[in-house]
């Protein structure tokens, strides 16, 4: 884990607090651990989830926020379902990703990050996500190919995948929404 | 009978990777008399990229849609369940009066339920199933409002109207990981790959999802000796007599026609 003064995130502007955000209630955890435990990743994880929610309830996100722990996370709810506190754990570490992407701390998998990136492109371009344009934007991105490139010429040759991007949908209206996101 | 009217939310997917299971959700819903109405001019939910990223967006996407759906008046349908999870977060944080449902909450009403039991032409009793729900179709019951999230029952009820041998497991809703599929596929081998060997464990025939993230990342990531991996939909119109099946097999990675075949389903 990184310091306290690590000048990777001390020279960064203040990260909002995670700690007393409304509906997130992280700061309630007791480290019973029961997110961890019934985590489907917490082994992939470098800081498994009760020790991300541990680090923003004691308001030290910033140590958090160069974890790859934070962009394993597959948001599948279970720990937020089961937290005897009604932490909402899968919602914390959104908050994490949030503030690491926005922070331009190095992420700690930047593969995760250029896929999840690469997904809002196509969307803010398209309106609709199309499968092989999200894979070139991902390869862009990432700066290299999708892992699952032999796949994804099986699927293509099942006739899985379509060839032809649909049409532009709501493409201006988007533009709006991702625009008033910023800054934010 | 009137037909029940219902907004229909496809999402990328199921005009993607996924058509048969748009194919097989409109023919099905044709069938029991419910009629699906494409909201025109819909866009992504956002999906997992967006409330990774930016939560306003995020909210902002689903609730795009909403609008949509509420100027038309109906309740809204997804059959996807990461976009009805979504779209489910915009009912409950913005001020939407629309509700939102997976197909699942239509297929199990006690009424439609009777009707599925009516009009079996096939019984899928030589069929043995597990049914797999994923993470987002149940959790967490703030946002779906279900009590039965450890052990779900919809799915096990729509199949068991039409006779499906239904195999009891553990793994309902274990997470198969898809979000991760693209950049992260050595940690999505290890999950799904205890999903199929956990489902052959419990002597199941097939995996049936009502996701098109989890049939996609389970039915590609197999080795030889596959287990084909169904969306309920499709063995629904196996079920019911539908026409028009056939090309959907195809698109699958692993070929259920064996094992539908030898069911005497086909």
């Amino acid at each position: 884990m990184a310091g306290l003064s690590d000048p990777m995130v001390a020279n960064r502007p203040q990260i909002d607090r995670i700690r007393g955000v409304e509906g997130l209630r992280a700061e309630l955890c007791f480290s019973c651990r029961k997110c961890s435990a019934g985590c489907p990743v917490a082994d992939d994880m470098d800081l498994a989830p009760h020790q991300l929610v541990g680090l923003a309830a004691a308001g030290l996100e910033k140590e958090a926020l160069r974890s790859s722990g934070i962009w394993l996370c597959t948001s599948c709810q279970t720990c937020t379902t089961r937290c005897p506190n009604g932490v909402d754990v899968a919602g914390v570490i959104d908050a994490l990703k949030q503030r690491a992407a926005a922070s331009g701390v190095k992420p700690g998998d930047g593969r995760m990050l250029a896929f999840h990136r690469a997904f809002l492109d196509e969307v803010r371009a398209r309106g609709r996500v199309h499968e092989m344009v999200l894979m070139a934007r991902y390869a862009l991105r990432a700066r290299r190919l999708p892992e699952g490139i032999r796949l994804g010429v099986r699927m293509f040759q099942k006739g899985k995948l379509p060839l032809i991007p649909p049409k532009k949908t709501a493409t201006g209206e988007l533009r709006h929404l991702f625009e008033r996101g910023k800054g934010k | 009978m009137t037909a029940r009217v219902l907004s229909y939310y496809p999402g990328c997917s199921l005009h993607g990777m996924s058509r048969e299971y748009d194919e097989s959700t409109r023919l099905v819903c044709r069938a029991l008399g419910i009629d699906l109405r494409e909201l025109a001019n819909w866009t992504c939910c956002g999906a997992s990229a967006g409330h990774s990223l930016d939560q306003g967006l995020a909210l902002a996407l689903a609730t795009r849609n909403l609008e949509l759906a509420a100027a038309a008046g109906n309740e809204l349908v997804a059959p996807c369940a990461a976009c009805y999870h979504r779209l489910k977060i915009g009912e409950k944080e913005s001020s939407s009066d629309v509700t939102v449902l997976h197909v699942l909450d239509v297929l199990s009403s006690p009424e439609m339920l009777e009707q599925l039991r009516q009009s079996v032409q096939r019984p899928l009793s030589g069929l043995k199933i597990v049914l797999y729900y994923g993470c987002l179709l149940v959790r967490p019951p703030e946002v779906t409002g279900r009590a039965d999230y450890e052990d779900p029952q919809s799915m096990d009820q729509v199949m068991a109207a039409v006779e499906a041998d239904i195999r009891p497991w553990a793994f309902k809703t274990d997470c198969c990981g898809a979000g991760l599929a693209v950049a992260r596929p050595d940690v999505v081998r290890r999950l799904s790959s205890h999903l199929v060997e956990m489902a052959r464990e419990a002597g199941a025939d097939c995996i049936v999802t009502a996701c098109p993230l989890c049939q996609t990342n389970l039915d590609t990531r197999q080795e030889k000796r596959g287990l084909p991996v169904l969306y309920f939909t499709e063995l629904l119109a196996c079920a019911l007599g539908l026409e028009g099946t056939e090309s959907w097999w195809r698109r699958h990675m692993v070929d259920p026609v064996p094992v539908l075949a030898k069911a005497g389903i086909l």
